[in-house]
């Protein structure tokens, strides 16, 4: 069983006075892959997660997003998480680890924790 | 207008370059020509070269003094009085180093390209090479040997050297040919040898310019593209800013509700709506909306959502059905999955319920006859567009005179200060309530001016968009 691990990085102006890396940090298992998100999926950080997963939605199975360290989720980075889930509903599915409260208060609001499999 | 700035910058710095090139060239030929000249033995030779560097310094400073000074009306015009100074050092030079004339006149065509403009590089090559070669003529009529290639010395001729502190030329010069016969041979050794390369140089040249020229106006062109969907972007947002409600008074007198609105944009046309009107005699509706997602296709999503709720909202559906309907007709033609969270309420003007639904969106505040603000209690629904086939719920609650009903979106919490720190809703909530007695108006401004406050010099990345109603 080998493990790969890749870091992909994005530098976008979140915050005023620097750029705040939105960081997807990608390790592969078999086919079942955990995505560790770290920083604010802001529109543009939306964007890169959207490509990040139409490439490797061929590759996996199943798909574990670990959000310990997603501090924000905007709405258009939602909607990338509900495609990602519509895309792998056929297959073995997407989990949301780790959630934290305010991401999570933001789900619930807009009605996602019924679509997704959040633990 | 934008190119010609553009050409114009261009020039002007083109015209600091040349000048500097014309300093340096001058200052190379006084300093080495001391090295030719003074070897050379034709006193009158360097008397010449002495008056004729004398007075092409002064024209020198004199012409580039006049270029930089000349008012603007003859800007046209500098660039060709800075070139002929230019060409006078050149020719001054090619004097004094005569054996270096094939390689001279590139180094003319490498500064005038400097300028990127075909004519003037056109009218530049016939200008150096005509002074290039008449400067060559009028050295060698002064008895200055060109090249030793060029004299056809009688054969049986010895030349000895007796004093290495003098220059060749000055020996063969001494073998007694005539200057019109030394100009004479030049014509016919080396005069087309040097036509030939310089016709080279000047082909080399002329396609560089185009070349470059050519990708300098397409530069230009792509310039001019993005210029245009700039302007089209400003377009779009004031068409959807102009798709905002703004009749406040003439929904006041028809409603007897108090209403104000408020929406900031962040840098990108932005997805945040809201919208209240009057249907039929006795039913108002608002709207508060905030489509996923930023820039013009978050704003087409927006402008048809705003579109389904109104003409759904004017064929008397409840908000609930409303937002059931708008799902479907949204969720049937959206293939880049974007969604709109939605708070909808219709009020009975006569009655005073308020029958209202929540696809998605924040729950509104709600101060109840001048008491602190609350949330409103809202059935949790999916977001609209996005899934098909959900059904919304409506519920019901009055609005009593003296009520308040505060809709915003996650602009207004989300909004960050350079701490890294959410506005957030206990913020929003304390704010709300220290305003409680504030009209609309004020205390929509009373939040923005906090707002603004806090996120001091950070950056705001999204829509802020705020409604208030007040029961009469």
């Amino acid at each position: 069983m080998h493990i790969t691990k890749e870091i992909y990085t994005s530098t976008q102006k979140f915050f005023n006075g620097g750029g705040v890396k939105m960081q997807i940090n990608k390790s592969v298992e078999a086919e079942a892959m955990t995505v560790e998100i770290v920083g604010a999926i802001n529109y543009e950080g939306a964007k890169e997660l959207k490509q990040f997963f139409d490439s490797v939605y061929d590759e996996v199975i199943q798909m574990t997003i670990d959000m310990s360290q997603a501090d924000y989720v905007s709405s258009a980075g939602m909607r990338v998480i509900l495609e990602a889930e519509l895309a792998m509903k056929n297959k073995a599915g997407l989990i949301l680890i780790n959630v934290n409260q305010m991401v999570m208060e933001a789900m619930h609001i807009a009605g996602f924790d019924k679509f997704l499999n959040i633990k | 207008m934008r190119q010609e700035q553009i050409l114009i910058d261009n020039e002007k710095r083109a015209n600091k370059f040349v000048s500097i090139a014309t300093i340096i060239v001058y200052s190379i030929l006084i300093i080495f020509s001391k090295y030719t000249l003074y070897a050379s033995n034709k006193i009158e030779y360097k008397r010449t070269c002495a008056i004729v560097f004398g007075i092409v310094g002064v024209i020198v400073v004199f012409a580039i003094v006049l270029a930089f000074k000349l008012p603007d009306k003859f800007f046209e015009k500098k660039k060709y009085v800075i070139a002929a100074a230019f060409i006078m050092v050149l020719c001054s030079y090619n004097v004094v180093f005569i054996e270096t004339v094939l390689i001279v006149p590139a180094i003319a065509l490498g500064i005038f390209y400097r300028y990127y403009n075909n004519k003037f590089m056109h009218n530049m090559m016939i200008a150096t090479g005509i002074c290039l070669i008449l400067s060559a003529i009028v050295c060698m009529s002064l008895g200055y040997i060109v090249d030793m290639n060029a004299i056809a010395f009688k054969s049986g001729t010895t030349i000895y050297i007796t004093d290495y502190s003098k220059w060749i030329f000055d020996y063969v010069g001494a073998v007694g040919i005539t200057n019109s016969e030394i100009i004479a041979q030049w014509s016919v050794y080396i005069l087309p040898m040097v036509v030939v390369t310089y016709i080279a140089e000047c082909i080399v040249f002329k396609n560089i310019n185009k070349s470059s020229n050519e990708l300098f106006d397409r530069r230009i062109e792509i310039a001019n593209e993005m210029y245009a969907i700039e302007s089209d972007l400003a377009i779009a947002t004031n068409i959807q800013t102009s798709m905002l409600a703004t009749d406040f008074i003439g929904f006041e007198e028809e409603s007897n509700l108090e209403v104000y609105a408020s929406s900031k944009e962040a840098r990108q046309v932005g997805g945040d709506f809201y919208d209240f009107f009057i249907l039929g005699e006795n039913k108002a509706c608002i709207v508060m909306g905030d489509v996923s997602g930023k820039g013009v296709p978050a704003a087409l999503f927006m402008v048809q959502s705003l579109a389904c709720i109104k003409s759904l909202a004017y064929r008397g559906l409840n908000p609930a059905d409303i937002l059931t309907q708008t799902n479907r007709i949204l969720n049937k033609k959206n293939s880049e999955n974007f969604y709109v969270t939605l708070w909808i309420g219709l009020y009975d003007i006569n009655t005073g319920d308020l029958q209202y639904a929540n696809g998605g969106h924040l729950h509104p505040f709600i101060s109840r006859a001048g008491e602190d603000f609350e949330k409103l209690s809202c059935e949790i629904n999916f977001v609209v567009g996005m899934m098909p086939g959900i059904e919304y719920v409506a519920e019901n609650t009055r609005l009593e005179p003296g009520d308040r009903l505060f809709t915003y979106t996650d602009g207004v919490t989300d909004c960050i200060n350079t701490d890294k720190e959410f506005y957030g809703t206990e913020r929003l909530h304390s704010i709300l309530n220290s305003n409680k007695t504030n009209n609309c108006k004020n205390t929509l401004e009373a939040i923005s001016t906090e707002l603004e406050a806090f996120k001091g010099d950070a950056e705001q990345f999204d829509d802020i968009t705020m409604m208030m109603v007040r029961c009469k």
